[in-house]
């Protein structure tokens, strides 16, 4: 299997708003647990990136590696309870440009909404999958944060 | 935040300075540089020895090849 590029959407973006980056390539990981093992640090400074269905669109819940995400408390702050996580069939449609499993919180997708659980913001960086399962994007917190647009939530199961 | 000002060259040394206190700088080697100005990015060995490609912000500075660091005494 030959190594998919990161997105050029992805790097463009994060050049366009001039923010620092860094991409770190690794053996193949379809886990975010798993990409915190090969690059050797701690799996709650690693984000993963689930993308759900809402009536109003897509949502990507941005939390750290190690946290379980509470569905719960996600009906709860978009106030409806019909929100699921994404196919793989939907994700393939949605996300072409991102190997299935490795969609991260920016660019792709049609200006989805994106909630971080303030957990990744205890760390400066944050490391998330750079649209491949081979690659790994390295940034700011507060970048992500920005760039994204994204709201605080609580996400994790307590 | 700005990107930093000056491009480099390989073998010149990168120096991220911490933003939280008691957050110590980061330094890398270029090993290569990618792209073109505005938007060069490089690749760069970390003191940890991790390599990857780094893409600078205004937080760091880029020290040319003369201000290069000892090599590190094996003992």
């Amino acid at each position: 299997m030959t190594t998919r590029s990161t997105p050029q959407s992805l790097v463009d973006e994060l050049e366009r708003a001039s923010i620092a980056y860094e991409l770190i390539e690794h053996e193949r990981t379809t886990t975010a647990t798993a990409e915190a093992r090969v690059l050797a640090v701690a799996p709650h400074e690693v984000a993963k990136t689930v993308v759900l269905t809402t009536p109003d669109g897509f949502v990507r819940a941005v939390l750290p590696a190690s946290d379980r995400l509470d569905l719960g408390k996600l009906r709860e702050i978009l106030g409806t309870k019909d929100v699921e996580l994404a196919t793989e069939a939907v994700l393939a449609g949605a996300y072409p440009e991102f190997e299935l499993g490795a969609v991260p919180p920016l660019t792709g997708g049609d200006g989805d909404r994106v909630l971080v659980d303030p957990r990744l913001c205890e760390n400066e960086w944050v490391v998330l999958e750079a649209g491949t399962h081979e690659q790994s994007l390295r940034l700011r917190t507060s970048d992500l944060v920005g760039v994204t647009g994204a709201s605080l939530a609580d996400l994790s199961q307590d | 935040m700005t990107k930093a000002a000056h491009a480099g060259e390989v073998g010149d040394l990168i120096v991220v300075v911490g933003h939280r206190v008691g957050e110590s700088e980061q330094i890398a080697e270029i090993l290569e540089v990618l792209g073109e100005l505005p938007n060069e990015r490089y690749r760069v060995r970390w003191d940890d020895g991790r390599e990857s490609v780094y893409y600078p912000g205004s937080d760091a500075t880029i020290k040319h090849a003369t201000h290069r660091r000892s090599p590190r005494v094996e003992r």
